[in-house]
């Protein structure tokens, strides 16, 4: 891994030609990215420096993190951002990961094993056998245990779901946290939008390599629909994924290495995530707002 | 040694030995040097332990002027030699002469296919959506079980009240078994607990 990583650092000058010439070329028509107004004219292109974050602790300083686009094959930076500390610097907290991905795991699962007890074998009640007289056990009818074809006793009975609910803190706080792990260990990266200029599922390849993003990236982005060009890009590899804000969760943040998220997600994560770790328990009156509160 | 003695010459010795003899595998088990070794350990005992000495010794020169000191992490073993016997036999020896049928082929599991990648897609979705939506809306299973859990009895009782009607008029026989089983686990839940059961019980 270390040697391909090498290799393709000598192979990015070529990669990066390759796709401007081709897009200038074929495309003349199509609206100039960021990065070409920029060396158009430097000041048409606004440069970030800073952004507002709400009920900011005064105590606790914002971390910072690089704007990057993917409308080009090289890593260019549009400007700086300020992330909530409340959200990307939360203290790692492993058990709190370790309670969410548990919950991922079993609150969906439902059990179909069932074993027939003595009363749901449909048998005769016959003795099996005279009482004395055969040198053999004595026995009833073939449903008893001590058969080999008979009832098992205490075992699984029935349908039965594993289902519980965390705290709803828990579940915040595990966001919180799987969020501040990526951001700490480097693996997080913010992008202004998922526009590329090709359908080419290469130009993704050949991003990530220059890059070093990794083997596997999740890109989320803010609503559903995305941009025409990455969902054909994206479709041939089975380790880059895209998501909306609502999909995202513990589980798979965990299992792609490199998170992206857009500049819309991160303004919708932080004034949820915010929302709700500041919001108490309803009162237990019955609306269609509180119908879950049971749990 | 007693090759040598019946040529009694090394030159006709080294006449008899081929270099493929060496390449050549070994295909019996009798030429097979460990596995010799360990069908004798099993079946008589052994004259010597197979087992090597710590390498602890110094050795100070090299050649002629070779010395080891004795040290006081000097080396314990060998000590004497015995011969030990052991009425244990070991697992049996590999089949290395047989050929090997009906070989089960081993699947990798593809933890990249739609369904594995993104398994835990939308359990967020009351925190990081509307709030309309819940992750129990998206258990797939029986109705009477989504969002319950619950010991035996109630998971019974709570069948009856959703589908206690569909088994009366279509399997009354299944229907039998389950109010069968509530007698019964009525009983045992209320008059059987207490000194009979564990601590820390709990029923399933």
């Amino acid at each position: 891994r270390y040697l391909w990583r090498n290799s393709i650092c000598q192979q990015k000058i070529d990669i990066t030609l390759k796709y401007t010439d081709e897009a200038s070329g074929s495309k003349a028509n199509k609206e100039p990215t960021l990065y070409e107004k920029f060396l158009k004219n430097p000041k048409s292109v606004p440069l970030i420096t800073s952004r507002k974050l709400e009920n900011c602790n005064k105590y606790r300083q914002p971390r910072q993190a690089w704007l990057e686009t993917l409308s080009t094959v090289e890593d260019h930076k549009l400007g700086m951002l300020d992330l909530h500390p409340d959200i990307f610097a939360v203290h790692p907290r492993l058990d709190i990961l370790y309670h969410n991905l548990r919950w991922q795991e079993f609150y969906k699962k439902i059990d179909y094993n069932w074993t027939p007890s003595r009363g749901d074998l449909d048998v005769s009640g016959g003795k099996q056998m005279p009482q004395k007289g055969t040198g053999r056990a004595r026995n009833r009818n073939r449903s008893s245990i001590m058969f080999r074809t008979g009832a098992k006793p205490l075992g699984p009975k029935g349908p039965r779901a594993l289902f519980y609910m965390l705290p709803k803190q828990y579940r915040v706080q595990g966001l919180c946290t799987a969020l501040s792990f990526k951001y700490a260990q480097n693996n997080l990266h913010i992008v202004d939008s998922l526009e590329i200029p090709t359908d080419d599922p290469e130009y993704i390849q050949d991003l990530i390599d220059t890059r070093f993003w990794g083997f596997s990236a999740l890109f989320v982005d803010d609503t559903d629909y995305m941009p025409e060009n990455i969902t054909y890009a994206l479709a041939e590899f089975p380790s880059y994924n895209i998501l909306p804000v609502y999909g995202l969760n513990v589980r798979d943040m965990l299992k792609h290495e490199t998170l992206i998220l857009t500049l819309a997600a991160v303004e919708k994560i932080e004034q949820k995530l915010l929302f709700h770790s500041s919001r108490n328990k309803r009162s237990s009156k019955f609306s269609m707002d509180t119908r879950y509160d049971q749990y | 040694m007693f090759i040598v003695r019946k040529f009694c010459s090394i030159a006709t010795l080294c006449k008899t030995i081929k270099p493929t003899n060496f390449t050549e595998k070994l295909f019996k088990q009798q030429d097979h040097p460990t596995l010799c070794l360990t069908a004798a350990k099993q079946f008589h005992g052994s004259a010597v332990h197979l087992r090597e000495p710590k390498q602890d010794a110094i050795v100070i020169g090299d050649g002629d002027r070779k010395y080891e000191p004795q040290s006081p992490y000097r080396r314990h073993w060998p000590k004497r030699f015995q011969f030990v016997t052991s009425t244990r036999f070991g697992p049996t020896l590999p089949r290395v002469n047989k050929e090997l049928k009906h070989q089960l082929p081993f699947n990798y599991k593809d933890k990249w296919s739609d369904k594995s990648a993104l398994q835990g897609a939308n359990d967020y979705i009351d925190i990081l959506g509307d709030g309309t939506i819940h992750p129990v809306d998206l258990i797939k299973g029986p109705a009477f079980l989504i969002g319950y859990n619950a010991n035996e009895l109630g998971r019974l009782n709570r069948r009856l009240r959703f589908e206690g009607r569909y088994l009366a008029d279509n399997f009354p026989s299944e229907l039998e078994k389950i109010l069968k089983r509530i007698k019964f686990l009525r009983k045992k839940y209320n008059y059987k607990r207490g000194k009979r059961v564990r601590k820390r019980f709990k029923y399933r």
